[in-house]
């Protein structure tokens, strides 16, 4: 139920007229005279200050919560003072009515302060004294005392209400010198509460929900005089008239929060393999997903999408390093295999298999379409502009400069895209899906984005082996970065098979070739 | 004035007359000092000229040597060359080649099939992270993968040194998809229970290899086998079982080139595997970094 629009210092934006501020009152009226069908309350009234226009929308409830509209009564405008609105109740039933304040057409001045009195008239003509109800005082660019469920929206538990937090759904963000008090549902865990004087300071808890409220005035102010609305009050010919006001005017809403974690990446059915270190932030979140039956899946390399998910080509992989592997809060490198390796000794190819290798294996044979000079975009290159490789179709490019993916590529299997580029390839933030295979000298980059990016094929990151190139991923999924990698990449065993039959790849494939001298 | 001058004659005299006197009786020793200063330097003389002679004839020899090797290379390089682009090795022109590098004579021969038997010995000595492709199907003529015939056993033995641990990864078809299987092992248990968790292998001895395991292949139509060693160089064997023979894994070449010295040779020989076409061993993993991974 999202409050409203923009500064909450303005007016609520409430189009559907479905937000309210009620005042509220039951009545029982005991004279029991009989009005037929009806008895009990014959209206009930409302002043506040001097508005001329009815702007108060009313129901009541009868005892078997059944609710039911009433409309205004022409004329119901009493001596040009206030607002009057005429209600009624079954037999039997208890009266409630609710003033309620259509929010989006307040017209109420800034800074003033007005008079709230109520009273009832029974069939029978009895009509109560007007009751002051305290004050009802509009202040100058306040915000709603607001109160609702927090919920880490980390974990998509089925409750959710809000979604995300964005900072245009309450506007929290804007408002100055705000501070969040918490309160802990009853029977949730609040363990995770602490903090100085009740500020929240710390990470929501997984699977626990909170009550706050905001220490800014209220809009409404407190008007309740309770005092004088009592049981007992004492009614025309003997009615009594209980009114009850509600706890003040206030909105309630439910804000869905998470705490910001830091994009990784994820590997799936994939051999992951770096020189110098592996370094992948796996957060608490999945892990607390993962073991409250979420499907976050916390590791680094695993084989499959999702926990609910069919293993996508194989068991998962080695993580390997040089000089270390670290995984965050992961619960282990691997899943189902913890498989893991850090060698020193990992043999490093001299002169690696980069641009300048599939240049010398290729020799003038490679068509010179499939040879491009300087940097370009997928989008400009001959072939792959449309962002599909169909089954049966070879796509190989030697470029020499930088390859930037503005575009989504797909490969079906039994087709290759194999891009070999000299310098880097950034895969833009509008990608979502690249398959195939790349090969940079230098950096393979992911750009920011919103979406998650599925990389399905072979990635290779300084090919060249000259120290100059990793894999950067600048990606971040913003809130779903607790939940879900932002990139991931799957390897495509049909990708290494199609360079064996291509004819175009046979000619940048190299036989191993042992040399060794022997005796003459 | 006179007189002085007889008496210094006189000195003069007696002391050439006792020198004398003395080196008549050291006539001997001075002979065989002279004898010994000169014996001294002739030894130093003919070593010394032995040395020189016996250097240049060293470095006539490595100089010979190394263009015999560079023949053999040179006559290598042209049959790797020719194998690529399908030429014939037996029209190699030798002596032409063997002219261009100085030397008398090269010897190209003809491949001699590697594999096609119960067991393949992999004829590269892998470091760690290096892999080496094991053919599971043949191969067409014109070296693409043939893949209705090959190895069809549900098992095959792979065999490793004890002391490495290896990744083997199983391509294999099923259906039409294509589809892979890991298997780790490690012989060291230190590692396996405290750091990569791999598993133990299950034979202590695998053909001529100390230790082995036993791979299941009955997931797909066995295409081929990539075999990646951690922590330490091994050898790899693989061994059919069922009767089943391993697919031809390439050729093995030879080239030999040498120097004519009188009725001698100086001659050396090289030994080139050359297996089938495979992709760099970076593209049988999903993701592959020169450097680092930093995933945010």
């Amino acid at each position: 139920m999202p409050l409203g629009e923009g500064d909450i210092c303005s007016p609520f934006n409430d189009p559907n007229n479905d937000h309210i501020i009620g005042f509220g009152m039951s009545i029982t009226d005991s004279d029991s005279v009989s009005a037929g069908r009806y008895h009990h309350v014959r209206y009930a009234d409302m002043n506040i200050g001097s508005i001329a226009s009815p702007l108060l929308l009313v129901h009541y409830v009868d005892n078997g919560d059944n609710t039911y509209s009433v409309a205004k009564t022409a004329g119901s405008q009493r001596d040009a003072i206030g607002l009057s609105t005429y209600s009624r109740s079954r037999t039997g039933s208890t009266l409630y009515v609710d003033f309620s304040l259509d929010v989006n057409n307040f017209p109420f001045s800034v800074g003033d302060t007005y008079d709230v009195f109520v009273r009832a008239e029974d069939f029978a003509g009895a009509v109560a004294n007007w009751r002051n109800m305290g004050q009802l005082e509009i202040w100058n660019c306040q915000g709603v005392n607001i109160s609702g469920k927090v919920y880490d929206v980390s974990y998509y538990y089925p409750d959710m209400v809000c979604g995300n937090l964005s900072d245009s759904d309450p506007n929290i963000s804007g408002l100055p010198n705000t501070n969040i008090l918490f309160d802990a549902v009853a029977g949730d865990d609040v363990s995770a509460l602490t903090g100085v004087d009740g500020r929240y300071t710390a990470a929501l808890r997984a699977g626990s929900s909170y009550r706050y409220t905001l220490t800014r005035s209220p809009f409404f102010n407190a008007i309740a005089d309770l005092a004088d609305v009592t049981a007992g009050d004492e009614c025309l010919t003997g009615e009594t008239a209980v009114f009850t006001v509600t706890e003040g005017p206030r909105g309630v809403i439910d804000f869905g929060m998470s705490s910001q974690r830091d994009p990784w990446i994820q590997v799936i059915g994939a051999d992951l393999t770096a020189y110098t270190s592996i370094t992948v932030d796996v957060p608490q979140t999945c892990v607390d997903n993962y073991g409250g039956g979420g499907e976050c899946l916390p590791f680094i390399s695993v084989s499959k999408l999702t926990r609910s998910a069919a293993s996508i080509f194989s068991e998962n992989s080695i993580v390997a390093a040089r000089a270390g592997i670290s995984s965050g809060q992961a619960l282990a490198v691997g899943d189902p295999n913890n498989w893991r390796v850090i060698d020193a000794n990992l043999w490093h190819r001299p002169g690696g298999s980069g641009y300048n290798y599939y240049v010398g294996l290729a020799g003038g044979t490679l068509p010179a379409g499939e040879r491009i000079e300087g940097d370009v975009n997928l989008s400009a290159i001959s072939g792959l502009s449309d962002g599909v490789v169909a089954s049966g179709e070879e796509e190989v490019r030697l470029i020499h400069g930088n390859l930037a993916m503005d575009r989504n590529l797909t490969v079906a299997q039994g087709g290759i895209a194999l891009l070999v580029v000299s310098g880097n390839i950034t895969f833009d933030s509008n990608v979502t899906i690249a398959q195939g295979i790349f090969s940079a000298d230098g950096n393979i980059s992911i750009a920011d984005g919103d979406d998650q990016l599925i990389l399905s094929g072979i990635f290779v990151a300084d090919a060249d082996s000259d120290g100059a190139g990793s894999v950067i991923n600048s990606r971040s999924l913003g809130i779903d970065d607790a939940l879900t990698p932002a990139a991931v990449f799957i390897y495509r065993p049909d990708l290494a098979v199609a360079m064996l039959r291509g004819t175009t790849t046979q000619g940048i494939m190299e036989a191993e070739a042992r040399w060794e001298e022997i005796r003459p | 004035m006179g007189r002085n001058q007889a008496v210094r004659e006189f000195k003069i005299y007696k002391k050439m007359k006792n020198y004398n006197s003395k080196f008549k009786n050291n006539r001997g020793q001075i002979a065989l000092i002279v004898l010994a200063i000169m014996a001294v330097a002739l030894t130093t003389t003919v070593s010394v000229s032995q040395r020189v002679i016996n250097d240049l004839r060293v470095s006539y020899q490595q100089q010979e040597s190394a263009k015999a090797f560079l023949g053999a290379e040179a006559g290598m390089e042209e049959a790797l060359r020719r194998l690529k682009s399908g030429e014939q090795i037996s029209q190699i022109d030798t002596e032409q080649i063997a002219q261009s590098v100085g030397i008398s004579e090269i010897v190209v021969n003809q491949p001699v099939t590697q594999g096609g038997g119960e067991e393949f010995n992999y004829p590269v000595t892998l470091e760690p992270g290096q892999t080496a492709v094991i053919w599971l199907r043949d191969h067409n003529s014109d070296g693409t993968l043939n893949e209705s015939s090959g190895y069809n056993g549900e098992n095959i033995n792979f065999c490793w040194q004890t002391g490495a641990a290896v990744e083997v990864i199983y391509f294999y078809r099923s259906g039409a998809n294509y589809s892979i299987r890991r298997f780790a092992f490690d012989t060291n248990e230190t590692r396996r229970s405290s750091e990569n968790h791999f598993s133990a292998p299950t034979m202590s001895s695998c053909a001529d290899l100390s230790t082995g395991a036993t791979l299941d292949l009955t997931a797909g139509t066995p295409l081929f086998l990539v075999a990646r060693p951690f922590y330490q160089s091994t050898q790899v064997t693989v061994e059919g079982m069922s009767g089943q023979t391993i697919p031809v894994q390439g050729a093995e070449l030879t080239s030999a080139g040498a120097v004519a010295q009188g009725a001698t040779k100086i001659a050396r020989k090289i030994r080139v595997f050359r297996g089938w076409s495979a992709p760099p061993s970076s593209f049988f993993q999903g993701l592959f970094s020169g450097t680092g991974v930093s995933g945010n």
